[in-house]
């Protein structure tokens, strides 16, 4: 389990890591390595250059900007933990973080690696579709920005072109309920299920429900049978219910060592159920 | 046979039974330990294996020629480069029906598990060597595998050719009138009981750093093993170094937990390269690797089987031990160390049963080696033995409190069937004390409640009684030859400091605090006084291992020896320099004085300097040495003796079992420091909440693991480790150093029962029970829907004719 060598790029500025990702399409970029270095170590990934953000400076910013959060990629777990707007604006936000794996890699994992990594069982891909934010990506071929409805398109996919960077996350923040949860068996696991709820409240002023489900399900996805269910109706313990169930039964499921595809249904359908709940207790 | 060195000195206690902080934690706590792998020799080359893809397949061609090209290598061997030097590790124990095999350091000719060594590379760095071992090809013929213990024990498809049968051990015995018990019995229960595959996964993994030195043909091997000596030893048998010739060097040592002691066909070929190289290399395993080829641990199918009078009282126990052996005897420890454990040594328990009868088994199988892992034998014996309780007392509308109670044994000395003399123990106290701790009626109640509101709570209990302190007595008891060998050394200074050197080293369990302890009491000097090098090299005392609950049994006892040789030592002076009688001599507190006249004194460091430095104050004909190396050991069997009782949470809704506390009651006979006794039953109670709920090692249909990293072998964590309200009870052993017993393995050996029993009553509601672990969330969910898939067990008379005897058969000893 140790490393290959490898090739290794540290440009300066985000011009100079697009032209480096695109002449050499076995290159990848890493942030904080969180995901990217132990399947390295593994061998189960050989890049051919490791293209380093690190040394480009303004990558780590957290800040509002008018009605939106803006993080940089390079934003840390740890910082936006640890960060006050983002537990003032974005409180669905520094809940789920809270998920993520153990302290020593929150301080070297990142926003954005973690959203153009799209796993499955990540925290972050959920929260910025539940919440509707957006991210901007640089390449060669210039600027572009992706909703996150378009964004994660399957287990570890994303809409990302090869030779795309993520510069920027957006994420709206305005009065919402919201709820969070993830069944894992110790702390720091990868969630057997984890699932994200934001209704909207009378504040609002957008329109319904987004909930997001990861984990068992294979993808980061939202469950629209359930956000169905609650579009218009006032929510109650028996509603929630009705859309868990409905939820349940419009997602597929994966089966292995930690539990069949029948089990994490259980686990998903009840996990939707508590988190609409806690969410409704918040409108 | 009464020798001298079963002789213990009496100690005065002071020291002794002080929660001191310990020596230790300052350097591994604040990162300055020195692990194996902080450890470099200058020109160190690094040590890489290729290990077989395959459970079970015959070597077609290796083909190493792109990677012998590959810059930065050195060295690449596989079996026929090394056969010549060593044909394999034999193992065998010397129980009744376990059969030797072979383990060859690589695979020759077949490949028998995956992750078994089959080509060594040594390169410049480990990064290099993975490199190389990428580019080796290595063709196999598929052969079938053989996955299945409770299949392949009874013959088929072969796993290992030097075991044609299948068959690792098979023996059986019969004490009492077991068939009078079962006939005439008002109640029979059984169940066949699956604990599963797990490893001990110690934080740092196995390795070794061998260092020859051909100039002065002389060998330094560091390996993270709990034998070092052993380790030299096999160096001459397997090798054919001299033994005088080797230093074994035991680093700080991140866990063994059994595991490490094994010697390993890595730790044998890292000196034979070495030597060829004349370059030190460097092994040091990542946990792929550790969970591969380690060793695995604990899973074997029991089947137990009680007869009871109407009231519950137990009249005969059957026991029938399987484990899943893997493909070969993992040296020295064998497949016997859990399944003849569990049958010969754990069926009757704390209990007065009268009749007893056992088969163990051990199935050859294409999968790791078994090995040694914190309560072998101990563990799955206590968990069929524990649970089966409970469930006769569900049977019969008892407590698990009472059921116990009427069938405890009620007073010592006490001889088991199997003839062991157990001279003491708090056995009834323990389950008393237990239920007292757990407020049985409250928490009946409270469960009661909580039933209601949709929340199902489990109590369980397990109580055990330990081996403790494995020595030479314990061995002979089990009618084996074999004997211990253990010794310290003591030597003071001229300015009255102690160095103390223990031939049992330390995997972190804090043998430099307590035998510090040990040594200042029966010296009268200060604890800061005394350094203690536990077993750091095998240049000083000698140990047979830390094992079995031994290092504080066996290791205060050799230095309470070679202390009180010094001690001796310090009284004829001091008598001498006091003009006063040795008989009337004191050590205490750093002085020697004469009892009755404490102003008649003189400090015990001016005592030392007088023996080192001035012959004028020796009394007549006086030896003046200040070192001894002394043996201890014992020649009757030692037993501490404890109990669990463990409150978990069921959530009904997702299955996840969540263990809310733990009651925990030892008895060790006088502990030496209390804050360590408590560690070790946290650290094993919680390695046992991990083999109850969490931890599996995983095969697929095709013999591959599935769970090579802790992604996947998920070990227990703190946010899961529950809180403990722990009680000493105090019955001293009468044969050893100041009455102590030892009490390592107890959390393990108990724990996996409490769990199942907890959880078994939290499911009480549902009608199911469950007799496999771990407890998983969908298991719970399945056993709350009713979808148990209970194997019954196999008929007894069918398990007995297996092991070669006539079903009617019985009475006194046989073996097959």
């Amino acid at each position: 389990m140790k490393l290959p060598a490898i090739n290794y790029a540290s440009p300066s500025s985000m011009e100079e890591a697009c032209d480096l990702l695109s002449t050499d399409e076995d290159s990848k970029i890493i942030a904080g390595g969180q995901s990217l270095l132990p399947v390295m170590a593994m061998r189960l990934a050989q890049p051919s250059v490791l293209i380093d953000l690190a040394k480009i400076p303004g990558l780590d910013a957290i800040e509002e900007s008018g009605n939106y959060m803006r993080l940089g990629p390079m934003a840390t777990h740890t910082s936006i933990l640890s960060s006050p707007v983002i537990s003032k604006n974005l409180p669905l936000m520094s809940a789920a973080g809270k998920y993520i794996a153990h302290r020593q890699i929150r301080n070297r994992g990142t926003l954005g690696g973690s959203l153009a990594h799209g796993d499955a069982a990540g925290e972050w891909p959920l929260v910025l579709l539940a919440l509707d934010g957006l991210v901007e990506v640089q390449s060669v071929r210039g600027k572009r920005t992706i909703e996150a409805d378009d964004l994660f398109v399957g287990p570890y996919m994303t809409s990302l072109a090869a030779d795309e960077i993520i510069t920027d996350v957006w994420i709206p923040f305005r009065p919402r309920a919201w709820g969070y949860g993830e069944f894992a068996r110790r702390a720091g696991d990868y969630g057997l299920a984890n699932i994200a709820v934001v209704l909207p409240t009378e504040d609002t002023g957008t329109s319904g429900a987004r909930i997001t489900v990861g984990g068992s399900v294979g993808k980061i996805q939202r469950v629209t049978a359930a956000e169905d269910v609650l579009n218009g109706s006032e929510v109650s313990p028996e509603l929630a219910k009705q859309a868990a169930e409905a939820g349940a039964s419009e997602l597929s499921y994966i089966s292995d060592m930690h539990g069949s595809a029948e089990f994490r249904r259980g686990l998903v359908q009840e996990l939707l159920r508590r988190t609409i709940v806690e969410a409704g207790e918040r409108i | 046979m009464d020798n001298p060195h079963f002789n213990s000195p009496p100690i005065t206690r002071n020291m002794i039974g002080k929660r001191v902080p310990r020596s230790e934690d300052a350097k591994l706590l604040t990162g300055r330990g020195r692990y194996l792998n902080d450890i470099d020799v200058e020109g160190q080359l690094h040590a890489c294996f290729v290990r077989s893809p395959a459970a079970h397949g015959r070597i077609l061609k290796i083909d190493t020629s792109v990677a012998s090209a590959l810059p930065g290598v050195h060295l690449i061997w596989t079996s026929a480069d090394i056969e010549s030097q060593c044909a394999g590790m034999e193992a065998q124990f010397s129980a009744d029906g376990c059969l030797p095999m072979t383990m060859p350091l690589l695979a020759k000719d077949v490949v028998r598990y995956v992750g078994e060594p089959v080509v060594l590379v040594v390169a410049d760095s480990r990064a290099v060597a993975e490199d190389a071992c990428d580019l080796i090809g290595l063709d196999l013929e598929d052969l079938e595998a053989v996955l299945d213990p409770r299949a392949s024990i009874q013959g088929g498809p072969v796993a290992n050719g030097e075991r044609p049968d299948n068959v690792g051990i098979r023996g059986h015995a019969s004490f009492g009138d077991v068939d009078e018990a079962f006939n005439n019995a008002a109640h029979v229960v059984s169940a066949l009981y699956h604990p599963g595959r797990v490893a001990a996964a110690p934080m740092e993994t196995r390795g070794c750093l061998a260092d020859y030195d051909w100039a002065q043909d002389r060998l330094k091997l560091w390996v993270s093993a709990q034998m070092p000596h052993y380790v030299k030893l096999c160096l001459n048998l397997y090798l054919g170094f001299d033994e005088s010739r080797c230093e074994v060097i035991s680093p700080d040592t991140g866990g063994g937990f059994g595991q490490k002691a094994h010697v390993f066909p890595e730790e044998m070929l890292m000196p034979l390269a070495s030597k060829h190289l004349r370059s030190p290399i460097k092994w040091v395993e990542d946990r792929r690797e550790n969970l591969l080829a380690g060793s695995h641990a604990h899973e074997q199918f029991v089947t137990i089987e009680y007869a009871a009078n109407a009231d519950g009282r137990i009249t005969g126990v059957r026991t029938h031990a399987l484990v899943d052996g893997g493909a070969y005897h993992m040296p020295p420890q064998t497949m016997a160390v859990e399944s003849w454990c569990t049958a010969a040594v754990t069926p009757t328990g704390v209990y007065d049963i009268p009749a007893t009868e056992y088969v163990y088994e051990a199935a050859v199988t294409n999968k790791c080696p078994m090995g040694a892992y914190r309560g072998v034998g101990y563990m799955a014996g206590t968990l069929a033995r524990e649970c089966l309780m409970d469930d006769l007392g569900r049977k019969l509308n008892m407590s698990p409190f009472d059921i116990r109670r009427l069938n405890v044994v009620p007073e010592f000395p006490w001889t088991n069937p199997q003839g062991i003399v157990f001279d003491e123990g708090s056995w009834l106290e323990t389950i008393n004390v237990l239920e007292e701790m757990v407020d049985y009626p409250a928490f009946l109640k409270r469960q009661a409640e909580a039933r209601k509101a949709g929340k199902y709570l489990g109590l369980g209990i397990s109580v055990f009684v330990e081996s403790s302190g494995e020595s030479t007595g314990m061995l002979k008891a089990h009618g084996m030859h074999e004997i211990y060998h253990d010794t310290a050394t003591v030597k003071m200074d001229s300015s009255g400091s102690v160095t103390v050197t223990s031939g049992l080293n330390s995997q972190g369990q804090g043998h430099e605090t307590t035998l510090a302890q040990v040594a200042a009491d029966v010296l009268g000097v200060s604890f800061e006084s005394i350094v203690v090098d536990a077993g750091t090299s095998t240049k000083g005392a000698y140990g047979s291992g830390t094992v079995g609950s031994r290092a504080g049994v066996i290791a205060s006892g050799c230095v309470n020896r070679a202390a009180y040789a010094i001690r001796e030592k310090l009284v004829a002076v001091a008598a001498n320099m006091l003009e006063s009688s040795e008989d009337d001599i004191v050590l205490e507190n750093g002085m020697a004085s004469v009892a009755g006249a404490p102003e008649s004194q003189v400090s015990i460091a001016d005592v030392a300097m007088a023996i080192y430095w001035d012959e004028s104050l020796w009394p007549v004909g006086f030896e003046p040495e200040m070192e001894f190396t002394k043996a201890w050991d014992t020649s009757r069997p030692m037993f501490s003796n404890g109990g669990h009782a463990m409150i978990v949470e069921l959530d009904p809704a997702t299955g996840f079992v969540n263990v809310e506390q733990v009651f925990s009651v030892e008895d060790c006979g006088v502990m030496i420091n209390p804050t360590i006794v408590e560690g070790q039953i946290r650290g094993g109670v919680v390695q046992g909440i991990g083999l109850g709920l969490f931890e599996q090692l995983v095969y697929d249909k095709d013999g591959n693991l599935s769970t090579t990293s802790f992604l996947d072998y998920q070990t227990p964590t703190m946010d899961v480790s529950p809180p403990f309200e722990i009680r000493h009870l105090e019955t001293p052993s009468k044969i050893s150093a100041s009455g102590v017993k030892g009490m390592g393995e107890s959390g393990l050996i108990a724990a996996p029962a409490a769990v199942l029993n907890a959880v078994n009553d939290a499911l009480a509601p549902f009608g199911s029970v469950l007799y496999e672990l771990p407890a998983t969330p969908e298991k719970m969910m399945r056993a709350m829907q009713g979808l148990v898939d209970l194997e019954g067990p196999e008929p007894w008379s069918k398990l007995w004719e297996r092991a070669g005897v006539e079903p009617r058969e019985s009475g006194s000893m046989e073996t097959a």
